[in-house]
């Protein structure tokens, strides 16, 4: 509901598997693609549905979730402020690394930049403690060193494998 | 499986990994060797993370000790770093890089903590030394140059009425004559220039600056009537001040004074009180990946 009392716009987006999505105006301009649509189109019609070929349902209900609410923040003067702090935690704590990603796709593919560094930070957060292995798998990176030359780097970086959790 | 592409992983994710990740995970690909080395990534790097640790040296061993856990303060191996048991070891700090100067061999090293990357040794030429008492530390001061992407150590020599330059990107040292009265204490580089508090021979305190870039020293007019009085050493350190009173303190929040909180120290320190030990040199520094090495030459094998 609208503070103002006034007639709030919605904004319709269409995900690649096929949702229509209603969204309220302000945490609809959250995303830069979605705004820039509107600025490219400016006589668009208010029942225009702007599609998202790139985002799937999922991870779209998770960043308006996050944008509804940091607008509210944004709004309530409470930015930067614990609260701000409680509901990031929260909103990460039960995000499996995979859904991390797919999170981080949709906010870069949107271009929510505040968004992306949020869940860029939590992702440097869950690694940086995790071994070379973890983190060849969980970027799908192959490793094209020698034996040989991977033993002499980690011998010369000896003192950073100390302290490595499970994976 | 989803794959972040490359872009954000090298862009967004891996800046923001402390230094010791990083130094781990070199060895995950060649593609993250080459980042991670990358001068590039090493300025964003340092412009993304805010890690401040301390660096704490009781004798001539090193810590480190990061006041956000505050509790685990890790001893340094110091390879390459030929400390000696009664030598003492003066040292400053900036962007990451230490500069240490070992006076009984006239000596200082250019050392990154984080990365415990070392550069060879430098010799202090010798006329410099016979002004400096061997307790006396000797560096005046260091500090780093963006313009010219240089960083730069001084001694000031009243003896000679020199002042003598050391650039790390030239590999050399430099002369220049002397400010008209003694600069003591320690210095504060802000914008590519240090800073030194001043008391003129009429007692009037005031900031002399010596710009990094130019070469040249620069009197400021004087202080403000309510900074005449003032004595305090303060250390910035995440935005924090931070007090050196027989023990280590810091205003965790800006302004609050109940937030000045003592930082723990393992109980290997308390058992030698870190203020009785004779060298004691505490300096804070920002977490970083800049290679002593980049700017001269080689690093110094193990052993």
């Amino acid at each position: 509901m609208s503070k103002l009392g006034q007639a709030k716009r919605i904004i319709f987006l269409k995900t690649a598997d096929g949702q229509l999505f209603e969204v309220d105006e302000p945490v609809a301009m959250e995303f830069e693609i979605v705004k820039s649509f509107f600025d490219e189109n400016e006589d668009a019609a208010d029942d225009t549905v702007v599609p998202l070929p790139n985002v799937s349902a999922e991870p779209l209900a998770g960043i308006i979730e996050f944008c509804k609410a940091h607008v509210e923040f944004r709004a309530n003067g409470a930015a930067g402020k614990d609260e701000v702090k409680k509901f990031n935690a929260e909103y990460i704590k039960e995000k499996s690394n995979e859904q991390l990603k797919e999170l981080i796709l949709a906010a870069n593919y949107l271009n929510i930049k505040e968004m992306l560094d949020f869940l860029t930070e939590t992702i440097a957060n869950r690694l940086k403690n995790k071994s070379v292995e973890y983190v060849r798998a969980f970027f799908g990176i192959e490793n094209d060193f020698t034996p040989q030359e991977e033993e002499a780097v980690r011998k010369e970086y000896e003192w950073a494998f100390e302290g490595v959790d499970e994976d | 499986m989803a794959f972040l592409p490359q872009e954000i992983l090298f862009q967004d994710i891996l800046p923001k990994l402390p230094v010791k990740s990083i130094c781990r995970l070199k060895c995950v690909s060649k593609s993250f060797m080459a980042l991670f080395n990358d001068p590039l990534f090493i300025k964003t790097h340092q412009s993304q993370t805010h890690r401040d640790k301390l660096l704490i040296l009781p004798n001539s061993d090193l810590y480190l000790i990061d006041p956000k856990t505050s509790s685990n303060d890790e001893k340094l191996t110091t390879k390459g770093l030929n400390f000696s048991k009664d030598g003492s070891i003066f040292f400053c700090s900036c962007n990451g890089l230490c500069c240490l100067y070992v006076s009984q061999r006239c000596v200082c090293f250019f050392y990154n903590p984080s990365t415990r990357e070392c550069s060879k040794e430098i010799p202090i030429p010798n006329h410099i030394n016979e002004d400096k008492c061997l307790d006396i530390p000797v560096v005046d001061g260091f500090g780093y140059a963006s313009y010219i992407d240089d960083y730069k150590m001084v001694i000031l020599s009243y003896w000679e009425c020199l002042t003598h330059i050391f650039s790390l990107k030239n590999n050399s040292w430099k002369r220049i004559h002397q400010y008209e009265e003694k600069l003591l204490g320690t210095t504060t580089l802000v914008n590519g220039a240090l800073h030194w508090l001043n008391y003129s021979a009429e007692k009037i305190l005031s900031i002399v600056s010596f710009d990094l870039v130019e070469e040249k020293f620069k009197s400021f007019p004087p202080l403000p009537d309510y900074f005449q009085s003032c004595s305090t050493t303060l250390y910035v350190m995440d935005c924090c001040l931070c007090m050196l009173v027989t023990k280590i303190w810091v205003m965790k929040e800006y302004g609050v004074v109940d937030s000045w909180t003592r930082i723990l120290i393992s109980k290997e320190h308390h058992q030698k009180p870190i203020y009785q030990s004779k060298y004691l040199s505490v300096k804070a520094f920002r977490e970083a990946l800049v290679s002593p090495n980049c700017y001269i030459g080689e690093a110094i094998n193990d052993s």
